[in-house]
C-alpha cells in the first residue's frame, strides 16, 4: 500500500482561468496589467473552457482577471460551473462586492462550496496603498464584512512589500477582528506592471524571516497563513519535511483573457498553446516546456545536485525566469541556493 | 512504531480533491498530490466514517486470502501513515 510522492497526473486537477484584463483600478504592481480598457475571453468560449475542462476531469476552476466581478454574466459563468459539479474560487479586489451582493447572495443559493479572495495589502489605507489606490480600503473592509454577513467568510491575499512586512502581526490582529480565518501571503513578483518594480522584491532574507515567524504569528492571531514556496519545507525540523512542488505542469494549468494557455501566471513568456486552436489535454501531454518543467534532471545550477529536487522540483520557476532568464534555473529565494552564494 | 488504533474505531477522510486515474486513485490537497493504487483506494473509499478498523480487516482478509494479521498490519499502518498526512481522522 505504497503512497508515492512523484506522479504527473492525466490532465490538470486545476485549472486558472483569467477570464478579463478589466479592471476599475490601476494598481502600479498588477500582474495581468488590468485597466478600464482591458479584454475578456467571449463568453461562449468562457462555457466551451468549462465543458473540456469537465470532460478532461479538471476538478476546480479558479476564476481570475483582471476584475472578475467586471466580467459580463460572470454569475452565470459561476453557476455553469456548479452545473457540471466542478469546485470553483475567484479573486476579487472587493470594491464591486457591494454592487453585486445580491448575486452574490443568489449564487450561495446554488453552492456553498465556491471560495472568494480579496486582495488586501494592509490594514490602514496608508499600507493598503503601497502598490493600491489607497481609496479601496474602506470599500474592501466594507465587502468583507458584507460577505461574512451573509456566510461567505473571503480569504484575503496580501502580496508583500516592503512596508507591510513590517507590520504582519498587526495585519493579522486586524483581520483577525474582522473574523477572516485564512490570508495567503505572495511576495511581489516584477510582472505585468510590475516589472517596473524589480527593485521592490523582498530580499531572501525577509522572506525567510516571514517564514520563521510563520507559525508564531499564526498561533497568536489565529488566522493562518498560506505561503506556497517549494522550498518552504526546509524551515519545518527534519522530520516534518515534506517538499511540495511548483504546480505548473504538474496540477494546474493557466489560461488568460486571450486564450493563451500557460505553465503558469508568472511564466508569461512561455505560452504554450492558445485555447482557440489547442486541446487543453493536448498541451498538457505535449507540451516541450510542460515536459521540461516536469523533468527534475534539467534543473541548472544548486538544483541540479540538490537531494531535495525530486520533491521541490527547483522551486518557483516563475522566479527563475524573471531573474536568470530560465526557467530550468535555480529559484533565489531558496535557502539552499542563498547558502552558496 | 504506529499508535494504536482501537478495532471498533470508524476513520473518515478529510474533504478532498479526487480522480480515479486507471487502477490509480490520485488525491490533491494543498499543493500536494497523493496517489493511490487499487488496494489503497480501497481502504481509503472505506474511511467513510461507517466502516470500522475490524471490519476493513476482516474484508481483506477474506477478499485477498490473507491472514487477518497481516490484513491488520497493512491496514493499521496505512491509516497511520494517512493520518500523520492529514488525510484521515480516527
Amino acid at each position: 500500500m505504497d503512497i508515492p510522492k512523484i506522479y504527473i497526473p492525466k490532465s490538470p486537477l486545476v485549472l486558472s482561468l483569467d477570464l478579463t484584463s478589466r479592471c476599475n483600478l490601476n494598481c502600479a504592481h498588477c500582474l495581468a496589467d488590468a485597466s478600464p480598457n482591458g479584454a475578456s475571453i467571449p463568453q461562449d468560449m468562457a462555457i466551451s473552457i468549462i465543458d473540456e475542462a469537465k470532460r478532461i476531469g479538471v476538478k476546480e476552476l479558479v476564476l481570475g482577471g483582471g476584475e472578475v466581478l467586471l466580467y459580463n454574466n460572470f454569475f452565470d459563468i459561476c453557476k455553469y460551473i456548479v452545473s457540471k459539479d466542478l469546485e470553483f474560487a475567484f479573486t476579487t479586489n472587493g470594491t464591486l462586492v457591494s454592487h453585486n451582493i445580491d448575486r452574490f447572495i443568489e449564487l450561495r443559493k446554488h453552492t456553498k462550496s465556491f471560495k472568494v479572495g480579496i486582495s488586501l495589502d494592509g490594514h490602514t489605507p496608508e499600507l493598503h496603498g503601497y502598490f493600491r489606490p489607497k481609496d479601496t480600503f474602506e470599500p474592501i473592509i466594507n465587502a468583507i464584512e458584507l460577505l461574512s454577513s451573509i456566510n461567505i467568510n473571503p480569504h484575503v491575499i496580501c502580496v508583500l512589500n516592503r512596508e507591510n512586512i513590517k507590520q504582519i502581526p498587526e495585519i493579522l490582529n486586524f483581520l483577525s477582528d474582522l473574523k477572516i480565518t485564512n490570508i495567503r501571503l505572495i511576495p511581489f513578483m516584477p510582472v505585468g506592471r510590475g516589472t517596473r518594480y524589480k527593485c521592490e522584491m523582498l530580499s531572501a532574507k525577509e522572506f525567510h524571516t516571514i517564514l520563521k515567524q510563520k507559525n508564531i504569528w499564526m498561533e497568536k492571531s489565529g488566522v493562518n497563513i498560506a505561503i506556497h514556496m517549494p522550498w518552504e519545507f526546509l524551515f519545518q525540523p527534519p522530520k516534518d519535511r515534506c517538499p511540495t512542488p511548483c504546480e505548473a505542469g504538474y496540477v494546474r494549468l493557466w489560461i488568460d483573457f486571450k486564450g493563451d494557455i500557460l505553465p503558469c501566471a508568472y511564466l508569461t513568456d512561455s505560452i504554450i498553446g492558445n485555447i482557440y486552436r489547442d486541446k487543453i489535454e493536448d498541451i498538457w501531454i505535449n507540451s516541450p516546456i510542460l515536459n521540461e518543467l516536469r523533468d527534475s534532471t534539467m534543473l541548472k545550477g544548486a538544483c541540479s545536485t540538490c537531494e531535495f529536487r525530486e520533491g521541490c522540483r527547483g522551486g518557483c520557476r516563475g522566479l527563475a525566469q524573471f531573474l536568470k532568464g530560465d526557467y530550468l534555473c535555480t529559484d533565489p529565494y531558496c535557502p539552499i541556493v542563498n547558502q552558496e552564494q | 512504531m504506529y499508535r494504536p488504533i482501537l478495532p471498533d474505531c470508524k476513520p473518515r477522510t478529510i474533504r478532498i480533491m479526487e480522480r480515479k486515474e486507471d487502477d490509480k486513485l490520485v488525491l490533491y490537497r494543498g499543493h500536494r498530490l497523493f496517489v493511490m493504487g487499487p488496494h489503497a483506494a480501497e481502504i481509503w473509499q472505506m474511511c467513510n466514517g461507517e466502516h470500522t478498523i475490524d471490519e476493513m480487516i476482516r474484508l481483506v482478509a477474506d477478499r485477498y486470502d490473507v491472514s487477518k494479521e497481516k490484513a491488520s498490519d497493512e491496514i493499521i499502518s496505512f491509516i497511520n501513515r494517512l493520518v500523520d498526512m492529514n488525510l484521515v481522522v480516527l
